[in-house]
């Protein structure tokens, strides 16, 4: 990954440009005003990718049920068996152009083709984006065209070590046809996006004395008449200094932003750092209500993640495809795949730490966690039996249990059906029609 | 000089005049007021006119505040005084009296423009925008190296491939150089020989602006592309790798210094698309969109340069040219921006800044010693232990990581008065040092910071000799960026800088379309480049324009014919004489700018010769009159309607000069095309002009007033001082050194050429004050 690369664009973006007062608070007033509790519930959605398949006989509980058990990967989740929902038999079975796994990535929230196109991966046809809009987008979509359900961002998409690349590898989010969404991938970009130009400010800020003296030091050796513009510039550094100060904002916020390390760099070996940042702005954003739906995507499709953290030096793609024989490689998956379950711990004990605010329970309790993958299995690039974890009780759906979908047909379209309809959106078909069929599952 | 356009006529005044005078009458009697034989104009002048222009013509406040001065000579001066003035009552002074009255104008203050000079020393001023931006690309410059391009071929490199599979680049087919990008191949291949399902071509090299602003590049294709521009390692600025077949244009704006190269990469992919086809094109600050053509492009590619994309609030242009003479919260955080976009690069490409890496021992150190080097080239100066101490070594410690005290002090130093006031050791030494000098040069030369060379000779003791730092003129003059500023200094000139293209009607001229105007425009800067760097031309051979560029479409729109033996430019120079052109003024560029959407313009035209091809004085209208063509007689020609329109005696007092000098053209067209009749008559071509030494000349078109102009000293003199004051932002007034006059005298002799001119100015001010070692 390119981490390094001078990027002015990006630059560009990181400093907002125009302004240090970005006008957080112009549609916040449902921020700071107590929600009266004869309102609605709310309710939110999540969805968590992490890449390159599962290994599946260390992931699936033999049992169905509600006393289903929790094998090696799940076993940090097991905090959270009594609002788990384990979803089994359940299949991407979008064909057509594309490989598995650009098909794996870009038809797991859209349920729909793609269009032929002219990016060639490991097999089948070439193909371009997606023909159709997400369920995630979808949902923020629905909840946006409502007054109750408006927020100031809708859905926000965060990415933890997602490349600086935009293919049907790395995009799960869509808009409609052919609009991929770019996820944030660095949370400087994600802070200020959410809260202004907090970081730059302090920056600014930590020079200023600096400055002042080198003016003071300057106008002293200049002639008296000459003085006039460095006293006019002295002035607005105070006030800049005054602005920066207090001209913050955020005070206003339900709950202040998280404290954000200074200088964490957007590269491989900070992905346990970055991630955890991302789902604590994450969290953040959903207190403050800016957000209903959001996205949290781990590296990419094919993602090459070398996981130190966990003392493995081989890339994440590369070792997914390793057969099952090779113990070593099995090995490091079931590590790496658990070391996914215990981010998604962090975040669901996050969730149920905190109080949804101006409602009853738990932000868990208002939430559906969706953790999925691309691929049912990296080495054998099967695109059945995908990986669905559901937690939380957002959507109203029966948690605490492993539940078979039943046995024909179940293409996950009828998952991204029964999300639409939870929140009130009763849609007949999602992404292809022909896939919808049996209608959304009852999971209620 | 003209009274007209500053004398108040308020009510108030006139009133209070009238009492008084009616007063003064009563008590004297009408014969003593002035009638002494012979007339004192000291003492008349006293009387009538100093009230509103000050006892010694210096002006008064909320009456004619400016200063009595200017270039008409006497006669005219005197013919005015008679007509106009008082404003309050014209016929109280008039013949014998207005004669003496002027006289003592003329030959007390009235040529005399240096006793009003209230300060002629150099004011502070902080960097201008483009001294700012320039100033900070240099200075990544000096560690990332400076964009040259060497030897310069036009187009761009591409090299063509035979896909297969996720291999984009299965087999080389061949390489070539491509002057634009603007293909269509259909259901083709690129070239023969190629599979015409899968292919792709990566075109790379280096694309150089003619000047600085906003472009906005667009990429238009039904297959996959990517455009990366200044960019070393980042991902693409346009990024459309994935593509259903349907063809879409993507764009990106950027901000970019004009006269430097920034590398370019255009990637393509055609893979199984049923139609291939791709355009790579342009919006230029001043222009309309179009195909980027060759003139360019360059096959040769540059490493990328750090451009500051921060939007700054326009400089203080009152005088004729920009000056940091404001400081304001706008501008603050302006720049504050500007510097922490500056310090975030630094903190990204530390190590190849400080060419380290990661794994280098030594990599603290190299960053540190970075930081002290930018300091000191940001600064332009040498930075005591102490200093550096407090601006660098104190920002380092092991709990911060590096490139947040990287990011600390680039922020320091771009916010610093020491790189935001240039001028400041000037004002505070007492004694002009080498440093004062280097970065008075590079200001000068190049609105920018003193280069990592000036530092060494400096350190080396080799900056203090006059030959040395001649020397020093002599590398920057060649330097592009003498070449860059010199270009802007010109559109300002020419009245183009900033400025939008000629737009004339549709319905009287369907074929003066905008890519012509933009040809023009082109066809004008490429002759000055070419003229003024390559050709070394005279300040008469520039006021003369015996060459002009011509392309196809200028060449069919203008009737002559087009040799097919052009550069992939599509330029050829040729006799500016085939095409009818009788100096500078009459470029059809200057002409079509000079002109209303449906006619000739003679008083933008008059304006615009009298003051830069004859250097006359002008001042704006103190009331403006617009022009309406509905308002006279169609039948008119627009010499009898600007006639009738500025026919007032205080329009008359300037009009008669632009009018004069705008008639002479009248034979040439709303778009510049020559013409010999107007409406089936025969043109009145005749004028009369009074020169500044008050001899009436008679002009019977634009060639005798281009020779009238190449006799005086006096264009030469105005160009001068305007090209001074564009160079070192400051009146040279200022500067003891610096002879205007003789240099006018040697610009028009044809002693100096253009380009020496300005090595001169650049020169002559930046060591002015400094004692040379022997």
């Amino acid at each position: 990954m390119n981490f390094n690369s001078i990027n002015r664009r990006s630059a560009l973006k990181q400093l907002g440009l125009s302004s240090l007062s970005l006008p957080i608070l112009s549609q916040s007033t449902n921020l700071f005003a107590e929600e009266e509790s004869t309102s609605a519930p709310k309710q939110r959605l999540i969805v968590m990718f992490s890449p390159n398949g599962t290994i599946p006989d260390q992931f699936w509980p033999e049992k169905m049920g509600d006393d289903f058990e929790h094998k090696t990967i799940l076993e940090p989740l097991e905090p959270f068996h009594e609002k788990m929902l384990i979803l089994r038999n359940l299949h991407n079975k979008v064909r057509g152009d594309g490989d598995n796994h650009m098909r794996g990535m870009s038809c797991l929230l859209t349920g729909i083709e793609l269009f032929p196109g002219n990016v060639m991966g490991g097999g089948n046809t070439p193909s371009g984006w997606p023909k159709g809009i997400s369920i995630d987008r979808e949902i923020c979509k629905h909840l946006q065209s409502k007054e109750e359900t408006r927020t100031r961002f809708g859905a926000l998409h965060f990415g933890v070590g997602v490349q600086d690349t935009a293919d049907p590898w790395t995009r799960m989010s869509y808009n409609g046809p052919n609009q991929p969404v770019t996820p944030l991938a660095d949370p400087y970009d994600a802070y200020r996006k959410l809260y202004g130009n907090v970081r730059e400010k302090k920056q600014v800020r930590s020079i200023l004395d600096d400055l002042r003296g080198d003016l003071n030091k300057v106008a002293n050796q200049l002639p008296e008449s000459d003085r006039k513009l460095l006293i006019e510039h002295t002035e607005l550094v105070n006030r800049m200094d005054k602005e920066y100060a207090d001209g913050n904002s955020l005070t206003n916020l339900v709950a202040q932003p998280p404290e954000l390390p200074e200088g964490l760099r957007n590269q491989n070996d900070n992905l346990p750092q970055l991630g955890r940042l991302q789902i604590d702005m994450l969290i953040n954003s959903f207190v403050n209500d800016f957000a209903r739906v959001a996205t949290l995507q781990y590296t990419k499709s094919v993602g090459q993640a070398k996981m130190n953290w966990l003392d493995i030096d081989d890339a994440h793609h590369t070792l997914s495809h390793e057969p099952d024989k090779n113990k070593d490689a099995y090995e490091k998956l079931v590590r790496i795949n658990t070391w996914f379950a215990e981010e998604l711990a962090y975040l669901l004990k996050k969730l149920e730490s905190t109080p949804e605010p101006g409602q009853k329970g738990s932000m868990l309790d208002h939430t559906l966690v969706i953790w999925t993958n691309e691929l049912g299995k990296g080495n054998s690039h099967t695109l059945d039996q995908i990986p669905f974890v559901l937690a939380g009780n957002g959507f109203g759906f029966q948690m605490g249990r492993s539940y078979w979908c039943g046995d024909k047909n179940n293409a996950h379209n009828r998952l991204l059906l029964s999300l639409a309809h939870a929140v009130g959106h009763p849609l007949e078909t999602f992404g292809n029609p022909n896939l919808c069929k049996g209608g959304p599952l009852h999971l209620s | 000089m003209d009274f007209a356009d500053k004398i108040l006529c308020c009510t108030r005044m006139l009133l209070r005049e009238y009492y008084r005078l009616l007063f003064l009458a009563l008590i004297f009697g009408a014969s003593s007021m002035g009638m002494a034989n012979p007339l004192d104009g000291k003492k008349l002048y006293t009387q009538h006119c100093a009230e509103c222009h000050g006892k010694k013509g210096q002006g008064v406040e909320d009456e004619y505040s400016k200063p009595l001065v200017g270039d008409w000579p006497v006669t005219k001066l005197i013919d005015y005084v008679d007509k106009t003035m008082p404003d309050y009552d014209p016929d109280l002074v008039k013949g014998e009296e207005a004669d003496a009255i002027s006289r003592f104008i003329y030959k007390s203050f009235y040529q005399k423009p240096e006793l009003f000079k209230k300060d002629s020393k150099i004011q502070l001023a902080r960097l201008t925008n483009r001294q700012f931006r320039q100033s900070v690309t240099d200075l990544f410059g000096q560690f990332e190296g400076q964009p040259v391009l060497n030897n310069p071929v036009q187009g761009l490199k591409g090299k063509y491939y035979n896909a297969e599979g996720m291999n984009k680049r299965k087999k080389m087919h061949a390489e070539q150089i491509d002057s634009i990008i603007n293909f269509n191949y259909q259901d083709k291949a690129a070239l023969k020989g190629m599979n015409p399902k899968k292919f792709s071509i990566y075109w790379e090299g280096s694309i150089r602006p003619r000047e600085s602003g906003w472009y906005e590049f667009f990429v238009k294709s039904p297959n996959g592309f990517e455009l990366s521009l200044n960019q070393s390692e980042g991902g693409p600025i346009i990024d459309e790798k994935v593509t259903a077949g349907t063809l879409r244009e993507e764009s990106a704006k950027l901000f970019l210094l004009g006269g430097r190269p920034y590398p370019i990469r255009l990637n393509y992919f055609k893979f199984d698309d049923p139609n291939a086809s791709i355009e790579l094109s342009w919006k230029t600050p001043i222009g309309e969109k179009e195909i980027i053509p060759s003139e360019y492009l360059y096959t040769q590619v540059v490493p990328p340069s750090f451009v500051s994309q921060q939007k700054l609030p326009p400089d203080d242009a009152s005088h004729g040219y920009e000056r940091g003479i404001l400081v304001d919260s706008t501008w603050d955080e302006a720049t504050t921006f500007a510097a922490l976009e500056a310090s975030i690069f630094a903190g990204k490409r530390m190590d190849r800044l400080a060419r380290t890496n990661e794994k280098d021992d030594n990599r603290k150190p190299k960053i540190i010693s970075f930081t002290k080097q930018f300091l000191q080239y940001a600064f332009r100066e040498k930075i005591s232990d102490k200093e550096l101490e407090r601006y660098v070594h104190s920002k380092f410690s092991d709990d911060i990581p590096l490139h947040i005290s990287v990011e600390k002090i680039v922020l320091t130093a771009l916010k610093s008065p020491r790189f935001l006031y240039p001028e400041w050791q000037a004002l505070a030494k007492k004694e002009k040092d080498s440093y004062v000098v280097a970065t008075r040069m590079a200001l000068y030369f190049w609105d920018s910071i003193p280069d990592r060379k000036l530092h060494d000779m400096i350190d080396r003791n080799q900056f203090s000799k006059k030959p040395h730092i001649e020397g020093q003129a002599r590398r920057m003059l060649d330097d592009s960026r003498s070449q860059a500023k010199l270009n802007d200094f010109l559109l300002y000139w020419l009245d183009m800088k900033n400025k939008e293209l000629p737009s004339l009607s549709k319905k009287t001229f369907p074929d003066f379309s905008p890519a012509l105007a933009m040809d023009l425009r082109r066809s004008l800067l490429r002759w000055i480049e070419n003229s003024i760097w390559k050709q070394k031309i005279t300040w008469p051979q520039f006021l003369a324009m015996k060459k002009m560029e011509v392309n196809e479409r200028m060449a069919s729109f203008y009737g002559i014919s087009y040799p097919g033996d052009a550069n992939t430019t599509g330029f050829v120079e040729m006799n500016a004489s085939n095409l009818m052109r009788q100096g500078l003024h009459t470029h059809p560029y200057i002409l079509s700018s000079h002109s209303y959407p449906e006619e000739s313009s003679p008083i933008h035209r008059g304006v615009f010769t009298a003051r830069k091809i004859l250097g006359r004085t002008l001042r704006p209208p103190k009331e403006a009159v617009s022009f309406r063509n509905a308002d006279f007689d169609p039948s008119w020609t627009m010499r009898q309607k600007v006639t009738a329109l500025t026919k007032a005696a205080n329009c008359m007092s300037c009009h008669d000069q632009i009018n004069s000098t705008g008639f002479v053209l009248e034979d040439y067209d709303a778009t510049g095309q020559k013409r010999s009749e107007i409406a089936g008559l025969p043109i009145d071509l005749k004028v009369n002009y009074l020169d500044s030494e008050g001899i009436e000349q008679t002009f019977n078109g634009s060639q005798d007033l281009l020779s009238h102009a190449l006799k005086s000293t006096k264009p030469a003199k105005s160009f001068v001082d305007e090209l001074f004051k564009h160079l070192a932002k400051q009146p040279v007034q200022s500067y003891s050194s610096i002879d205007t006059n003789k240099l006018s005298e040697m610009l028009k002799n044809e002693q100096l050429s253009l380009r020496e001119l300005y090595s001169k100015l650049g020169f002559l001010g930046a060591s002015d004050g400094f004692s040379f070692h022997k």
